[in-house]
């Protein structure tokens, strides 16, 4: 047990600095020479569809830092197509996280999943992965972070909270909508103005979760704007269910 | 006991229809009653018939001073669309010239050796038949006279569809008389989980880190002979069984056809109800354009328990699919569920889920100390966390401390309780949950003391837009299923605990045993790996066939609408 948390440790700590890349290369060479039943289950594994249909790698024996090394190893060289990397990218533990340079690197789809890594786990690295998430070409990266950097009020720059700033703004609505959520769980300081003009925004989704924001960042001020109030002939659902709880004695 | 004899006498008439009396007694079905057994059927007893012409069924006889059965629903029978001789044709589709046939509707008619002529009118696709052939429907026409001196007359009727309706009309020739007698196709009916279960049924898988071994081990110690296992290999590791198929049948007092809904979702498990259903006895049926989406499943459509709403009873109970604007199964199915009346179905929202399955937040166990017979279980965040605020927050969780796809990155009780992200997401399902259960509490007509909360927290999936699915096992994703004639609920293993080899020290268990029934016995079953992590859980993973109640024409007759035979 002590072996394996200081190949865990060993591992995970290569995978936040210098090259990452040459080190995996090398690691996973010599694990596969090592270990070649744990190779053949993860370079032989294939995906399942989960309930919802999405495909996933289950297993409990996954999470030996071993197999964690050769996920990384097949999803960065292995050949598979993005759905599987994807699959591949959320079989990973927070402490084989890929560094975000790396990340940038891969697909939409897969930066997306990669992302998560960084839901949990990290400091300067997931500061820089969440900068740059942010401010993403792709609208499904920029999503994902915006939905997930709610998940870490201790992250905290000017790059961030700007790039926070225009994900409000963001020509997609589900990055207004989880932009707006995310500002009220991080209580970010100005976050009541930045995220009040969206009680008018054209998605009934995002109105939805403006009216929540604000009710959780300032509930009492919330309830005396008159935006909010006049919201209450919103015919949405997602509306109705938030102004219920901002409202409600 | 007049009744048995007269079921006897019936059957023996009738052998031209060639029909199986014994199949009537199927293991598990519920017997239909027979005129003056106690069910009390109409009235106080027919008046004397003396010479009329009558037309005996099994719920009775039919005459002009006597028409109580013959009013609607009337002459009940099940859509013949099984294939009795495997001949790969549907029975409806030989007219008739199907042998050992066991699908009509019976009925003889008594002449009193007078002319009497027939008229059948309403739905195409009703057809009669009497011992030389098809008399009436289709190419037969709409009358039929039989002669004089004829006897007695064995009549069946056919019918194409559920829910078909038309009048038969009889007209004693030489007296100038007639009465009409209601002629109705069984509507589909779905089972809910007050019937007595009569096979469970899982797929099993067991390859490296994957394995359901454990549960399958639990339902054979349980169940025995009555749980049955497909093999993950032959269905492509499809483990959702309860979202391919669901069960549900048509019934009268003379034939019984057992349904399978097949659901439009055709992943894996395709071909599973082909596979083991489709024999004599037995239809596999779905509706719309063979494009599905996660709404389209089987753990998206359930069945309530009996309900009284607004003063409307549903002795069938009424079924659930969850939708919401835009996002619901598809038309074509609801249409058709809609069609059969009966079980009159409305939609909760269930699109805030990833799966998005109504089985993953409510359902139903029966409870004879319960007003209703039962309880209907909801989901319940705020219990959640005072099961979690009552331990020990020290509590190291195994289960739950490994990340990717084996566990959810949570080391104790006390990092759970911490998670402002997860309190965040929680208070949202809450709101949502409260909304459900006050919708479920207007479309079953449910009180407080129906209701039974079950402790739950969910998180959000990652690659689901913000959806979300059980964090800890969801234990309303259970099982109804009778061990030895007493119902038994299966359900997921919470983990709650530092030992997961004992279950004793698991507070979430003890808490579930405390609010549930004592008359049910609950087994909690490691459903981890296989399900949990992978968006499901127990029921997810199971499927249950039941013992159906022959009554509808007794007691559903009042949620069918009237076409007017005639």
């Amino acid at each position: 047990m002590k072996r394996l948390f200081l190949v865990s440790l060993l591992f995970s700590t290569q995978a936040l600095g210098g090259d990452f890349k040459g080190d995996l290369d090398r690691d996973a060479d010599r694990i596969r020479v090592d270990h070649p039943e744990i190779a053949a289950r993860v370079d032989g594994m294939s995906p399942l569809k989960n309930r919802a249909g999405m495909l996933a790698f289950p297993g409990g024996d996954l999470v030996d830092p071993r197999a964690q090394v050769l996920i990384q190893d097949r999803l960065l060289d292995g050949g598979d197509d993005a759905l599987v990397r994807t699959a591949l990218a959320y079989a990973l533990d927070d402490a084989h996280r890929i560094p975000w340079a790396v990340a940038a690197e891969l697909e939409p789809k897969v930066r997306a999943a990669l992302i998560s890594g960084y839901k949990k786990a990290g400091d300067a690295d997931a500061l820089a992965a969440f900068e740059s998430a942010l401010q993403d070409e792709s609208l499904v990266v920029r999503v994902e972070a915006a939905r997930l950097i709610g998940y870490r009020p201790d992250l905290v720059s000017e790059t961030l909270l700007q790039g926070l700033a225009s994900a409000l703004s963001d020509q997609e609505a589900d990055v207004r909508r989880f932009g707006v959520r995310s500002v009220s769980w991080r209580q970010d300081p100005g976050g009541f103005d930045r995220v009040e003009p969206l009680l008018g925004d054209a998605s009934a989704q995002v109105r939805g979760a403006a009216v929540r924001a604000l009710g959780k960042l300032d509930r009492e001020r919330a309830a005396a704007l008159p935006e909010l109030q006049a919201l209450s002939s919103d015919a949405d659902p997602r509306v109705k269910r938030s102004l219920k709880r901002v409202l409600s004695p | 006991m007049q009744a048995t004899r007269f079921s006897n006498i019936l059957c023996l008439s009738l052998s031209l229809a060639l029909i199986g009396c014994s199949e009537k007694g199927e293991d598990g079905l519920v017997a239909p009653p027979m005129l003056g057994s106690d069910t009390g059927e109409p009235g106080e007893g027919p008046p004397i018939q003396g010479d009329s012409i009558v037309l005996e069924t099994t719920r009775g006889p039919i005459y002009a001073d006597y028409l109580d059965f013959g009013e609607f629903p009337g002459l009940v029978g099940v859509p013949n669309l099984d294939d009795d001789d495997e001949d790969g044709q549907s029975d409806w589709n030989q007219s008739g010239d199907v042998s050992g046939d066991n699908d009509f509707a019976l009925a003889t008619l008594q002449t009193q050796d007078r002319a009497v002529r027939l008229e059948l009118s309403g739905a195409a696709g009703i057809r009669i038949y009497d011992g030389s052939g098809m008399i009436m429907g289709d190419s037969a026409g709409s009358t039929y006279e039989v002669m004089s001196g004829s006897g007695d007359v064995d009549l069946r009727v056919e019918y194409a569809d559920f829910m078909l309706q038309g009048t038969l009309q009889i007209e004693d020739v030489e007296r100038g008389e007639s009465f009409d007698v209601a002629l109705t196709a069984s509507p589909l009916l779905f089972n809910h989980h007050l019937q007595a279960s009569k096979e469970t049924m899982s797929v099993s898988v067991n390859g490296p880190g994957y394995s359901n071994a454990d549960m399958m081990g639990d339902y054979e110690a349980a169940l025995g002979d009555d749980f049955f296992a497909a093999s993950g290999g032959d269905y492509e590791y499809d483990v959702w069984i309860q979202d391919e198929i669901e069960f549900g049948y048509a019934t009268s007092p003379d034939a019984h056809l057992n349904v399978i809904f097949d659901m439009l979702r055709d992943r894996g498990l395709d071909d599973f109800a082909e596979d083991f259903y489709e024999k004599p006895g037995w239809i596999i049926v779905n509706w719309g354009d063979f494009w599905a989406s996660s709404l389209d499943a089987g753990g998206n459509f359930e069945v309530s328990p009996p309900v009284t709403v607004d003063g409307v009873h549903y002795p069938y109970g009424r079924v659930y699919y969850g939708g919401a604007p835009g996002y619901q199964p598809g038309g074509a199915t609801q249409d058709a569920v809609e069609s059969f009346q009966v079980q009159k179905p409305f939609m909760p929202d269930s699109t805030w889920l990833c799966v998005g399955h109504v089985d993953e937040f409510t359902t139903t166990i029966p409870d004879p100390t319960a007003p209703k017979g039962f309880r209907f279980v909801i989901s319940d965040t705020r219990s959640g966390w005072e099961v979690l605020e009552g331990m020990d927050h020290s509590t190291a969780l195994p289960k739950y401390s490994p990340g990717g796809y084996a566990g959810h990155s949570l080391d104790s009780v006390g990092e759970m309780l911490e998670d402002t992200a997860l309190i965040n997401v929680n208070e949202e399902v809450q709101d949502i949950l409260d909304e459900q259960e006050a919708l479920f509490r207007e479309e079953l007509g449910l009180d407080d003391e129906d209701i039974l909360y079950i402790p739950s927290l969910f998180e959000e999936v990652d690659e689901c837009g913000g959806t979300v699915a059980a964090l800890i096992p969801g234990m309303a994703n259970l099982v109804v299923a009778d061990v030895e004639d007493q119902p038994t609920i299966f359900l997921a293993d919470p983990f709650l605990r530092s030992d997961v080899s004992d279950q004793s020290t698991d507070a979430m268990i003890a808490e579930v045993r405390a609010r549930f029934p004592e008359s049910l016995d609950l087994v909690f079953m490691d459903d981890w790996d296989v399900y949990h992590m992978m968006l499901g859980e127990v029921h997810c993973g199971s499927n249950v066939n039941r013992s159906a109640p022959r009554t509808w024409w007794e007691d559903a007759g009042h949620l069918i609408s009237q076409e007017g035979g005639r």
